[in-house]
């Protein structure tokens, strides 16, 4: 339980540290159009079937 | 006018320099890293420490990462941090790895998982290296899934739901591949300015975190049979 609760506050405390620059991000993150949305997608999709492929032959 | 076109043309030339100079050391670095970090998780699986090491390293690491590497990130020292982060997090991941390969056809299972990082990784990397797209548009939304994914751990470290573990675990794979084609871009588009340093650690860790929920997936499919 000690571990549970020490991991617990390791990630609250990550989460605070993150927290500023994640807000920074978002905010002035520049806009991305569909295609630029497509053109990133692509490879992540291909990458869930890449995993799932894996969860397959293991 | 003439000297403008000049002026121009050695800019750009200087520019390519700069970001062709900050991917090899960027790269160079990174495989050096990763190579002294599997050693020291290999340490940590002989020495077979108790999982709270895991817990230590990762703080020491982040506070290395947060407090120490920004000041250090212009000087040779730098260095040295860096090779104290990434040591610390490779010795934190010999309990994960320890009790991954005690499953039925663990060897397997984490062999496959740093096979298939590897692959990830690569072709990410030369993707987004090749076709020089801009991918700091998803800045914002990689940031937004990781405080998901986060929130969802904390929540799930008293909920103890496995399929919700398993898709934390899915989401984690999914962000560090996203920042991996983010970080790649912001390399390639940021004129050599970026610090090698800086940019080593966050491919690091998005390899890392990748490489453990590979690890994750594939040992709740495969380590039972």
């Amino acid at each position: 339980m000690m571990m549970h609760i020490l991991s617990a506050l390791f990630l609250v405390a990550l989460l605070v540290v993150l927290w500023p620059r994640a807000m920074q991000m978002i905010k002035h993150s520049p806009k991305g159009s569909g295609k630029d949305w497509m053109d990133a997608l692509l490879p992540l999709g291909l990458i869930v079937l890449f995993i799932i492929f894996l969860t397959t032959i293991v | 006018m003439n000297s403008v076109h000049q002026y121009s043309v050695a800019r750009s030339q200087d520019t390519i320099l700069s970001t062709n100079k900050l991917i090899r050391n960027t790269y160079t670095l990174l495989s050096m890293t990763l190579f002294f970090s599997a050693i020291m998780a290999g340490v940590s699986v002989a020495l077979n420490p108790p999982p709270m090491i895991s817990l230590l390293c990762s703080v020491g690491a982040l506070g290395l990462l947060w407090f120490v590497l920004p000041k250090t990130a212009n000087s040779a020292s730098g260095l040295g941090v860096v090779f104290g982060i990434t040591g610390l997090l490779g010795f934190g991941l010999g309990p994960t790895l320890t009790m991954h390969l005690a499953l039925p056809n663990g060897p397997q299972v984490v062999m496959t998982a740093a096979g298939a990082t590897g692959v990830i990784f690569l072709a990410l990397s030369g993707y987004a290296l090749t076709t020089r797209k801009d991918f700091s548009f998803m800045g914002g939304f990689l940031m937004t899934g990781l405080i998901v994914a986060i929130v969802a751990m904390v929540a799930n470290i008293f909920l103890q739901i496995p399929i919700l573990s398993l898709a934390i675990s899915g989401a984690i794979a999914m962000v560090m591949s996203g920042f991996i084609l983010y970080d790649t871009s912001r390399m390639v588009h940021s004129d050599g300015q970026e610090n090698y340093l800086m940019m080593t650690v966050s491919l690091y860790l998005s390899i890392l975190n990748l490489f453990v929920s590979l690890m994750h997936i594939l040992g709740a499919f495969g380590g039972d049979d």
